[in-house]
């Protein structure tokens, strides 16, 4: 028998097809001896796990359990570890970002301390020679600094 | 699993401070390191550049030259003898000749700034405190004595 088949008897042992399908799988079910013997082993099978399943009891009601459980997946959290961990967690929390703001500090303030007084962008001239106009400008766009000294 | 994942983000910010305090200290080594600045000695002029001269006149690269017709009157600039290059020690200073006349000692401050002591005929001329960084020009110039309508203007730029 075909993979398939045996997929298609499966699937109408659990009542799974839609009509046209469930009389058909049903008329060759009629007419297989090989069908008739799978569909009676997988009966049996169904049976045995249905009947002999180990119970397994629940340390309290049921719907609490269920319940606390459906909390636990819309928090995000296992409900069980955050009692343990929650200390170690708090520290976590708490150190990384303060980590991190630390880090950022110690690149950002050197490349941006302030400017010493008197120096970034702007200049001075100091003359010795007597009897002489001194002209000065700068211009940061154009990158030049001009010192003119006129002696006449 | 959550040991697994904070043990995890311990590790990366270890990493993350190992890399930024290596990064300030490989900043701090290079703001240590000698400045290196070109110096040139430029004649400005109406006319046109001598045949024969007892000193080296040149024509003056195409960026500075362009510069300087911007700033100035004269039709024609000319490069003194050769370009200089001044390296100037860590907070030291460094003292070049850049003609029998012109002088130039340049102080290293702090970080970009710096101090120009600029001598003529052995006397201290000017003193010009300034920060200079890379690509970026400083101008001083005078009229030439004795000679109507010609200059002398020495050029300073940071190398690196």
């Amino acid at each position: 028998m075909k993979e398939i088949e045996q997929l298609r008897l499966q699937a109408w042992l659990d009542e799974e097809l839609s009509g046209s399908e469930r009389r058909e799988v049903g008329d060759w079910m009629a007419t297989d001896a090989a069908a008739q013997a799978l569909a009676t082993e997988l009966r049996a099978t169904k049976s045995a796990l249905k009947n002999n399943e180990l119970g397994r009891p629940l340390p309290m009601s049921g719907d609490f359990y269920w319940s606390r459980i459906q909390l636990s997946i819309q928090h995000g959290v296992p409900a069980v570890a955050r009692s343990s961990a929650s200390w170690i967690t708090w520290w976590y929390r708490l150190l990384v970002p303060v980590g991190a703001a630390a880090v950022l500090g110690l690149v950002l303030v050197p490349i941006l301390r302030p400017p010493v007084a008197g120096t970034l962008a702007s200049f001075s001239v100091e003359t010795s020679m007597p009897d002489s106009n001194v002209i000065a400008f700068t211009s940061e766009d154009e990158g030049i600094t001009v010192v003119w000294v006129d002696t006449q | 699993m959550t040991n697994h994942r904070q043990a995890g983000g311990w590790g990366r910010l270890i990493c993350g401070l190992f890399f930024c305090l290596s990064f300030l200290a490989s900043r701090e080594a290079r703001a240590e390191e000698p400045l290196k600045f070109k110096a040139q000695l430029i004649w400005g002029t109406d006319t046109e550049k001598p045949v024969d001269s007892k000193e080296k006149i040149k024509d003056l690269d195409p960026k500075c030259k362009e510069m300087l017709g911007r700033l100035f009157k004269w039709k024609n600039y000319y490069q003194v003898d050769q370009d200089t290059v001044i390296t100037v020690p860590h907070k030291g200073s460094k003292i070049t000749c850049m003609s029998h006349d012109c002088v130039v000692e340049i102080f290293h401050q702090n970080d970009r700034n710096i101090e120009v002591h600029l001598y003529g005929e052995g006397k201290l001329y000017q003193k010009i405190n300034k920060d200079l960084s890379k690509g970026k020009y400083l101008f001083v110039g005078g009229n030439i004595k004795k000679k109507d309508n010609e200059a002398w203007i020495v050029a300073i730029s940071l190398v690196e």
